[in-house]
């Protein structure tokens, strides 16, 4: 079980995606190196932005039509052409209208 | 202080789609949000101080929060067969992988609101702690905290074996054959 009140715990986040100051990083490395728990709760967040950088869906063709002016005329060819909801530029003109 | 240009938003649209897939759990609700957020940041010139991505993290936080207080308004009613609608054939192309995404975006979206959205705006936007503090509205520490908790929940929630019994048959189907799985024990240093 790890240490749930140690004040360094929330710094393993930073130390995990390399945003620590140098100086902090070394420190606490150093600590981690020392402590099993410490370690085991530096790996779970090594897994878990391991799993979160692996997300890399990109936006459907049909909303970068939809939401962007430039992306309308690639994006149009070969996009699903029912949307639930009127395109965004559509619903635009429409409030300008009224 | 500078002016937000409607053709740069281009760049920052597929985090943007992530970060709301993550927040609202359903790819169609994130859709709905994306359009709703850049209708409003377009509907008029927007000046922006710092991090044009922090700004538009702003805007999508009080876009999904306008969008859950119009939902709560509304009437529930039954969804009829021809309203639902058939699985997205994206997922298809890739089944192992889609399985792995659907389910991670699915537990982030089982998160605290407060830990999910510190995890969208540093860990899927890739806002600097800082720069998610000031699109947040609180303490750098206060988001290294919830960092750090949303992360370990996560994997928690990720690594627990599958409930048993026939309600949860589907979801056990689904863990069985992810590769998430198999890449939480091989990357799992301790056990």
């Amino acid at each position: 079980m790890t240490q749930e009140r140690d004040p360094d715990q929330p710094q393993l986040a930073r130390l995990a995606d390399d945003s620590l100051p140098a100086a902090e990083r070394e420190q606490l490395r150093l600590r981690v190196e020392g402590s099993p728990p410490l370690a085991e709760t530096y790996a779970e967040q090594q897994r878990a932005l391991t799993l979160l950088r692996a997300f890399d869906e990109p936006a459907p063709a049909q909303l970068r039509a939809a939401v962007l002016p430039a992306g309308r005329s690639q994006a149009g060819r070969g996009a699903p052409a029912a949307r639930r909801r009127p395109a965004l530029a559509l619903r635009l003109v429409a409030g300008v209208a009224l | 202080m500078r002016r937000l240009e409607p053709e740069s938003l281009g760049e920052h649209l597929d985090a943007l789609y992530r970060a709301a897939w993550a927040l609202c759990g359903s790819r169609e609700d994130a859709e709905d949000l994306v359009q709703d957020t850049f209708a409003r940041v377009l509907a008029r010139p927007r000046l922006v101080r710092g991090d044009e991505r922090a700004y538009l993290m702003r805007a999508l936080r009080n876009t999904f929060y306008s969008r859950l207080r119009t939902a709560s308004r509304r009437p529930q009613t039954a969804a009829t067969l021809d309203e639902i609608q058939a699985p997205d054939p994206r997922v298809t192309q890739r089944p192992d992988q889609a399985i792995e995404m659907a389910e991670l975006v699915q537990t982030i979206s089982t998160l605290p609101e407060d830990f999910r959205l510190a995890l969208v705006a540093v860990d899927v936007l890739g806002l600097s702690y800082a720069e998610a503090a000031r699109a947040l509205g609180t303490l750098e520490a206060t988001i290294t905290t919830r960092v750090y908790r949303a992360r370990q929940r996560l994997v928690r929630a990720l690594s627990a074996p599958a409930p048993t019994g026939p309600a949860h048959t589907k979801e056990r189907d689904l863990r069985e054959g992810s590769e998430l799985e198999r890449r939480l024990t091989a990357t799992d240093v301790t056990r």
